[in-house]
């Protein structure tokens, strides 16, 4: 197992090292040949079958469990997410397909994510409903063999890039229980009526956009699981989202670049920042080893939400943490790198501003905390 | 000052900057004149002075004016403006300005600005660039704890911004049926980063008082509220991000200017770690005035 681990490690190293662009620090930069490295990564990936290695072999992955799935994880995300965004439909769409989909949708859908040839965006948020996801009010109405969807989605990422859609709608209202009448659409996004506008945002390109419904249809054959029955799905979704983006990865090699970085210049890095340097590196760890915990847990198969929880708001108050004290150590360059700067310089910026949004995104660290407390505090 | 900004758009200006090249150039520089900014010398002794230039700072702030308005005015008594540097990272905020500014180090040292290097424009500062500078000389040490102490005046200013706009969004955002403001994790946050912003205005204004009265000497006092200054941006902001949730980051939303407003005062010429590591050797040699004032090493 260790062994197995290792050389996937080492396979995927040499792979980034070989495919990348030396300067790549991650697909979403403004600059259109980083997203087609991206796809050709993607590519190579799925003709190694590791794109997808967590899947079956049926789905064009390898059978390979959680722990190697993690090991892709982790590599991925230390280097600068090369997957661009694909990691969305490996991580959770796709799963939640094979949990729920149709054979129909099965063997429409999965094929082509792991085959690297599909993005995919999230349609959940919108203007009313954010922590309250249960507040959507997007309308999914019958209308011959399918249904006509209207509404607003927003902060959906990568929309303007992407293929399909995997979209909350209502397809009834009951204002006792929001939870009840949500139903999960399956939605290409060439289909008319479906509009993006993108928005700039300190979080960088791409990664917040406006989607637009009006009269879109959808064949009934693109509901995901039961009509209604949608807030389930939800649930496993946001609990493989959440266990989705290997945070600590990338703080662990940044924090050990940086120091190479400085060189002889490390020793006049104040002793206050290498403390909190050195604090970084334990907690980093401490986030690797928490999300080893859920990752032991889901292989045995039970996986207690408090854990999901836990580690989560650990590895999103980390990576702020590790933001600033890569920026303090860089120094004022960081906001502005010469042309020939080095690339971690620049992925020390990217750092900071993704971080940030780190504790809102995929749901909140409030919510987080709630949830963790509850069942914490739970009466016995 | 204040009315003035706001009545030319407040943070609008920030967002127009982006795609205008003449609101930094020609819109901001007629409108701080006509404001009377060029009659304001922090330098004169005169403690109305240097308060002048502290509430037009922060008023600047206050909006995430795109302006070198701390420079302009820590320059008033050199023809041009001039900037505060670390000098081995001459990065500076709207460095396509400074051409014929001075730009000094944090002991003083001086040198001119001759244009800037060529560099990459980030999200997080896009308006920032690495000044070009000559030979350095000896100086004082004046200028720099001018630019100091306006430059936490101007964070003061977006601080506070990016608060009220966080109570508003509290009070008017409802998830769950009610309004975030009724929920005590953000009651808390909110409380928290006023405890902070009030720790920060009586410290800066404690600052402006010791120069106004010490002159060089308050240099201690000073680099002691830039340690405020940088850790209540810190919080505070990341307070405002928080309860805002999404919409804050986005570059239609005041906040994300007044956010960069605060990261990159952080970051020049010394972040907190080496801004804590000077207060340190100051304190060492000039002491720390307090009920139990600490004495320093070189002090009779
Ligand atoms: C970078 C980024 C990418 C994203 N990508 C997507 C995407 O692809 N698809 C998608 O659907 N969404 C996406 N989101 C949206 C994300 O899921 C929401 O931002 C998040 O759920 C919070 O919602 P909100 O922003 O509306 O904040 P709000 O829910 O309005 O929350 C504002 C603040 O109030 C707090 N709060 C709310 N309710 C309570 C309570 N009951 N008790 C205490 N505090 C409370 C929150 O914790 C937060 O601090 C993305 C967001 C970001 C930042």
């Amino acid at each position: 197992m260790q062994t197995e681990a290792g050389e996937l490690r080492t396979k995927l190293r040499a792979m980034i090292d070989e495919r990348l662009p030396a300067d790549f620090v991650g697909s979403f930069t403004g600059d259109s040949k980083d997203l087609a490295t991206a796809e050709d990564f993607c590519r190579q990936l799925a003709e190694d079958k590791l794109l997808c290695m967590a899947w079956p072999e049926a789905y064009g992955g390898q059978d390979a469990g959680p722990w190697l799935q993690t090991i892709v994880r982790e590599e991925m995300w230390a280097h600068f997410e090369p997957r661009g965004a694909q990691y969305m439909g490996v991580n959770w769409v796709g799963p939640v397909i094979m949990r729920h989909g149709t054979e129909e949708q099965k063997s429409e859908h999965l094929p082509r994510i792991s085959a690297g040839e599909v993005i995919w965006c999230q349609g959940f948020s919108e203007p009313e409903a954010g922590s309250d996801l249960s507040g959507l009010r997007t309308t999914a109405t019958p209308d011959g063999d399918g249904y006509r969807i209207n509404g607003q989605k927003v902060w959906t990422s990568y929309a303007s890039i992407a293929g399909w859609c995997f979209l909350l709608a209502r397809t009834e209202r009951n204002p006792a229980d929001l939870r009840s009448g949500i139903t999960v659409f399956l939605v290409k996004t060439d289909s008319p009526g479906f509009s993006v506008r993108p928005l700039d945002s300190l979080v960088g390109h791409m990664h917040l956009n406006e989607v637009f419904f009006s009269d879109v249809y959808v064949p009934a054959s693109q509901v995901l699981g039961e009509v209604g029955q949608g807030w389930r799905i939800v649930m496993e979704v946001l609990a493989y989202e959440r266990l989705g983006i290997a945070r600590y990865s990338k703080c662990d090699r940044l924090l050990a670049e940086v120091r190479t970085h400085l060189g002889e210049e490390w020793n006049d890095v104040p002793s206050g920042l290498r403390e909190r340097w050195v604090r970084a590196l334990v907690r980093t760890r401490q986030s690797r080893l928490l999300a080893y915990r859920v990752v032991a847990a889901q292989a045995a198969g039970h996986v207690d939400p408090a854990d999901v929880a836990a580690y989560r708001i650990a590895v999103t108050v980390l990576d702020q943490e590790v933001s600033e004290i890569l920026t303090e150590i860089v120094g004022p360059k960081a906001l502005s790198p010469g042309l020939t700067e080095s690339k971690l310089v620049r992925a020390v910026e990217d750092h900071w501003r993704y971080a940030l949004a780190g504790t809102v995104s995929s749901g909140t660290i409030e919510m987080q905390r709630r949830a963790l407390a509850r069942a914490i505090l739970a009466p016995a | 000052m204040s009315s003035a900004l706001r009545r030319a758009g407040g943070t609008d200006l920030v967002k127009r900057a982006v795609t205008e090249p003449t609101v930094r150039t020609v819109e901001i520089p007629a409108l701080l004149e006509r404001a009377g900014l060029g009659d304001i010398n922090p330098y004169s002794g005169d403690i109305n002075e240097i308060a002048a230039a502290a509430y037009a700072c922060r008023a600047a702030g206050a909006v995430a004016l795109p302006f070198p308005i701390v420079g302009q005015l820590a320059g008033a008594q050199s023809a041009l403006g001039l900037v505060l540097v670390s000098r081995t990272q001459p990065v500076v905020d709207h460095v396509d300005l400074m051409t014929g500014w001075q730009a000094v180090d944090r002991f003083g040292s001086r040198t001119d600005v001759v244009g800037a290097v060529e560099s990459a424009r980030t999200i997080s500062a896009p308006f920032a660039g690495i000044a070009k500078t000559t030979t350095w000389s000896e100086g004082e040490i004046s200028p720099v704890l001018v630019y100091l102490v306006l430059e936490c005046w101007s964070v003061l200013g977006s601080l506070e911004s990016a608060l009220a706009l966080s109570v508003q969004h509290a009070k008017d955002r409802v998830q769950f049926g009610s309004p975030l403001s009724r929920y005590q994790a953000i009651q808390f946050q909110i409380a928290d980063a006023y405890v902070e912003l009030g720790g920060l205005e009586v410290i800066v204004e404690q600052a402006v008082a010791s120069y106004a009265s010490h002159g060089a000497q308050s240099l201690t006092d000073i680099v002691a509220a830039r340690v405020a200054m940088l850790e209540a941006a810190e919080k505070c902001l990341r307070v405002a991000h928080q309860i805002h949730g999404a919409v804050g980051f986005t570059d239609e939303h005041d906040l994300a200017w007044l956010s960069r407003h605060g990261h990159i005062a952080r970051r020049s010429p010394l972040g907190v770690s080496g801004t804590l590591a000077w207060a340190a050797e100051s304190i060492e040699r000039h002491g720390f005035d307090g009920l139990f004032p600490v004495m320093g090493a070189g002090r009779e």
